[in-house]
């Protein structure tokens, strides 16, 4: 089950947290609640501390995100990312993607 | 009338006196007869007994000239018997001076051996008084004499001359003949053999010649010193009457002594032999020659020389080694007159030899300090390899035996070396046609084989090729979740040209794998191997037998063909069944053209269900030879499979190789070895609505939690989750299209270190040959999708799809 939330959101930040899993059956959701959020800001933030698991079309999310965020010119940081998902990430070769920062216990 | 009375009275008186008269006369005759005979008869018992008194005394005097020469007989026989009574030379002299010296009560007897012109041995019995210097015992060697002094004594010059006695009763002493030193009378005699005599010199003028004659062996001399003595005749005869049986003992020493050097050399040259052929090491073989050879002719220098270089040596104890020096070794000169004969210079300071030699050889001779040298040749099939050269510090004649031996040695080491060269040649062949052949073993061992743990089937394999690489073939290949391929076959022969036709096969067999629908029938695949055979066999005559089969585990059937291979062995339910027991087993591969006659190979089907056994073997096993010579019984597999048949499928191959190789002993693999036992895998199948992910996502984690409990490592239950997330999800959305009324049928099956799944979803499946070979780098960093499959083939070892492409199997391993 996904647990999404919009944190912040100013012109200078978006920030939002991730929680649960990022599957196949949420990443329209993902993308339809997010996406839209993204005005003139210079950085967009994912706390993803909660996010336990992410399948392919999980990643295809943070994939389009990354690109909205590239057309409007922020910088995306994936923070609080527990080893789990960035191993998942690595085998999608998705690490090279943006900025990832690691969940400190 | 008287006087007619008287008248016959005196007639008758005269008569009477007439008769009387006569009668007289007649016995006076008859006297006188009987005086002459009677006188005459005195004259011949005078003549008799003159005569009888003349033989007695002949007869005493030939008794006493017998009895004298019995004596002396006697006494030579004693003498003879004594000398005779042993081999040895020395002691065979030392006897008889001391017993002729003695006997005859002289002051010096002493004998002395000639051979060529050297002294062979010498022994003198001498009196306390007249002993030589340095003398101690009354027997001794000349030693004290040198041999030139003793060739150039009178004695031994006269009697070498002359060839007759010498009897001297007085002569005056002579201080300048050492032999002869203080003697005033002289008996010597030659010591004779009348032989046949075989001269060969060895010098560079080489000849043979044989003649008849006199050969002086030695000389016997008596000497009494100080005074004179008057030889009597009866001393001179027995020396006579003992030089003889003298001159044969000698002879017979001293052929016992050759006998004993050919049996040194015998013994030597098999030694030798024993030592070099010992070895197939070529410098162990020479420098074992050099040593053998040097102490066998007590040389200062032995070595070997092949094209203009020293290759081994021999030295003796503080010799110098010339390893580094010697080049011309003066043979160039010699070998020009006498090819493949040996050298012997006995003196290399004999201006002949020298005249021979160039300034270079002069001064590598003077380097090798050599006096005298001997170099044999070493040459083989009649080419001239090298020389074995000794040198000697001291003038020496090398006797025939020695160069005869040399001679024979060189033979055995140039055959020896012959032979080295020969092993190590075929060493280096053998070494790298075996690197060959196990680098070919290496390859056929990855081109056999196929998919053996990765499939729905358990599968056991026992292979042993009979040499490095095999004819027998096998692959197991998973065409399909829970649907396997099994191709089991031997190629005609044995060694690399049938494992390399075994690579063709396989080659063909693999491509048809990967490339076609072929492998989904049998009969098809069985016939286009055959063509591939036939094709091949354009210029070869090769066959092999090949046996194929379709396990389709969902369904529970075997659809197989038959090209001429043994037939398998079916365990199901307690019994063991040969598969097509009364058929016939087909045609082999290579033999026809399938085209050219309808249904060649038949596709059989039979039901195989999950938990059956299959025993797949080939001929090497039945053409096994038990220790009584016979095959393995017919029915062994059938006896062996019965008795072991509830054993788990991958111990069976184990067993019926151990109970093979129990009845075969000792005997050697007869032919290649394989054998392959399989079982349909039992996989937990369930099936799931496709609306309810939930479900699935507890299915999910019961699996990874079941893994856990076989000792998954942590990072890789990360990755198993997502790789079945994806196949899951992929099924649900591809498959069904969402539809909530389809189901998908999901079976894993969880091992110690393995896991296997199937997937099988109701939609109409896809070309899955496009994605089959995309990577997961090959995806672009900013595409939104296309992981799906790049992922699976990423996370699993092992991804394959039906032929339609709506049923997965998956192979995980840790």
């Amino acid at each position: 089950m996904l647990k999404l939330e919009i944190r912040k959101n100013n012109d200078q930040l978006l920030e939002l947290e991730v929680g649960g899993q990022l599957l196949y059956s949420d990443a329209e959701h993902f993308k339809d609640t997010v996406l839209p959020h993204l005005k003139e800001q210079s950085k967009v933030s994912v706390d993803c501390g909660d996010l336990e698991f992410l399948d392919s079309a999980g990643m295809g999310s943070f994939v389009r995100l990354w690109k909205e965020c590239k057309m409007i010119g922020a910088e995306l940081e994936l923070y609080n990312v527990i080893d789990d998902v960035q191993s998942l990430l690595r085998i999608a070769r998705l690490h090279q993607l943006t900025r990832i920062i690691s969940k400190t216990s | 009338m008287q006087d007619k009375q008287t008248k016959p009275d005196e007639l008758h008186l005269e008569k009477k006196i007439n008769e009387l008269e006569l009668k007289l006369n007649s016995q006076k005759q008859l006297n006188d007869e009987k005086t002459a005979i009677m006188k005459k008869t005195i004259a011949e018992t005078e003549d008799l007994a003159r005569h009888l008194q003349n033989t007695t005394l002949a007869l005493i005097q030939e008794r006493q000239i017998a009895n004298a020469k019995a004596e002396k007989e006697k006494l030579v026989n004693k003498w003879v018997e004594k000398i005779n009574a042993s081999f040895d030379l020395d002691s065979l002299l030392s006897i008889f001076v001391q017993e002729i010296g003695e006997f005859l009560n002289v002051d010096r007897c002493g004998i002395v051996i000639f051979h060529k012109d050297s002294i062979l041995d010498a022994k003198e019995y001498t009196k306390y008084k007249y002993r030589r210097m340095g003398q101690e015992g009354k027997l001794n060697d000349l030693e004290s004499l040198s041999i030139e002094s003793i060739k150039e004594s009178f004695l031994v010059d006269e009697i070498n001359t002359k060839r007759k006695k010498i009897i001297e009763n007085a002569i005056l002493p002579n201080s300048d003949d050492e032999l002869l030193s203080g003697t005033r009378s002289l008996i010597a005699l030659p010591v004779i053999v009348r032989k046949k005599i075989l001269e060969k010199s060895i010098n560079h003028e080489q000849k043979a010649s044989h003649s008849l004659g006199d050969e002086i062996l030695g000389i016997l001399y008596l000497q009494q010193c100080d005074a004179t003595r008057n030889w009597h005749d009866k001393e001179v005869d027995l020396l006579n009457s003992i030089i003889s049986p003298l001159s044969v003992s000698i002879e017979k020493s001293l052929l016992y002594l050759d006998a004993r050097k050919r049996t040194k050399y015998a013994e030597l040259l098999n030694n030798l032999t024993t030592q070099i052929r010992s070895s197939l090491n070529l410098s162990e073989i020479l420098a074992r020659t050099v040593n053998e050879l040097g102490l066998a002719l007590r040389a200062s220098r032995c070595f070997l020389y092949f094209d203009g270089y020293i290759s081994d040596e021999y030295c003796e104890m503080g010799v110098p080694s010339i390893a580094d020096k010697i080049q011309h070794l003066i043979l160039d000169n010699f070998r020009s007159e006498q090819s493949f004969s040996a050298i012997a210079i006995d003196n290399i300071q004999n201006p002949l030899n020298l005249n021979k030699l160039s300034d270079e050889e002069l001064e590598e001779l003077e380097l090798s300090q050599a006096v005298s040298a001997l170099a044999c040749p070493l040459h083989f099939q009649g080419i001239l390899q090298g020389w074995i050269v000794f040198h000697s510090f001291e003038k020496r004649v090398w006797t025939e035996d020695e160069i005869s031996f040399v001679e024979a040695a060189g033979s055995q080491v140039i055959v020896a070396m012959t032979q080295s060269r020969m092993y190590e040649k075929l060493n280096s062949y053998q070494e790298k046609l075996s690197r060959e052949l196990k680098q070919a073993a290496r390859v056929q061992t990855s081109l056999i084989g196929g998919d053996v743990f990765d499939v729905s089937l358990e599968t056991s394999v026992f292979y042993k090729a009979h040499s490095n690489v095999s004819g027998d073939f096998y692959w197991v290949a998973e065409l399909a979740p829970d649907i396997v391929s099994v191709l089991i076959g031997d190629v005609s022969g044995k060694g690399p040209a049938a494992a390399l036709l075994t690579g063709y096969l396989l080659g063909e067999f693999n491509s048809a794998i990967a490339n076609s629908a072929l492998p989904w029938f049998p009969d098809k695949m069985i016939s286009f191997l055959c063509q591939s055979i036939l094709y091949q066999n354009a210029s070869s005559d090769f066959y092999a037998t090949a046996w194929y089969g379709v396990f389709d585990l969902n369904r529970g059937k075997l659809k197989y063909t038959n090209a001429g291979h043994l037939n398998p062995y079916i365990i199901r339910n307690g019994e063991v069944i040969q598969l097509d027991a009364n058929e016939d087993c087909g045609v082999p591969l290579g033999l026809i053209n399938p085209k050219d006659l309808e249904e060649v190979y038949i596709a059989r089907e039979i039901d195989f269900s999950k938990g059956d056994k299959m025993v797949l073997f080939t001929d090497g096993v039945l053409d096994q030879r038990m220790p009584d010579g016979n095959f393995v019984p017919k029915d062994w597999v059938y006896n062996t499979l019965t008795k072991i048949q509830d054993k788990d499928v991958k111990e069976i191959t184990f067993e019926l190789n151990e109970r093979l190789n129990s009845l075969s002993g000792s005997t050697p693999l007869s032919d290649d070895r394989l054998m392959i036992s399989l079982e349909g895998v039992s996989f937990n199948i369930e099936e799931f609505p496709c609306d309810e992910p939930l479900i699935m996502n507890g299915l999910i984690d019961s699996i990874i939690k079941e893994c856990v409990h076989f000792n998954m490592p942590k990072d890789k239950q990360i990755n198993l989750r997502l790789g079945i997330t994806e196949a899951v999800s992929n099924a649900i959305r591809h498959g069904s299209k969402n539809k909530k009324e389809e189901k998908i049928r999901i079976g894993y099956k969880i091992d110690k270190g393995s896991f296997k799944m199937t997937i099988k979803d109701p939609g109409p499946g896809f070309n899955w040959q496009v994605y089959n070979y995309t990577a997961i780098d090959d995806v672009l960093i900013d595409e939104e999708g296309g992981r799906g499959i790049p992922l699976l083939l990423e996370i699993f070892d092992k991804v394959t799809w039906n032929y339609l492409g709506n049923h997965l199997g998956l192979f995980f391993y840790w």
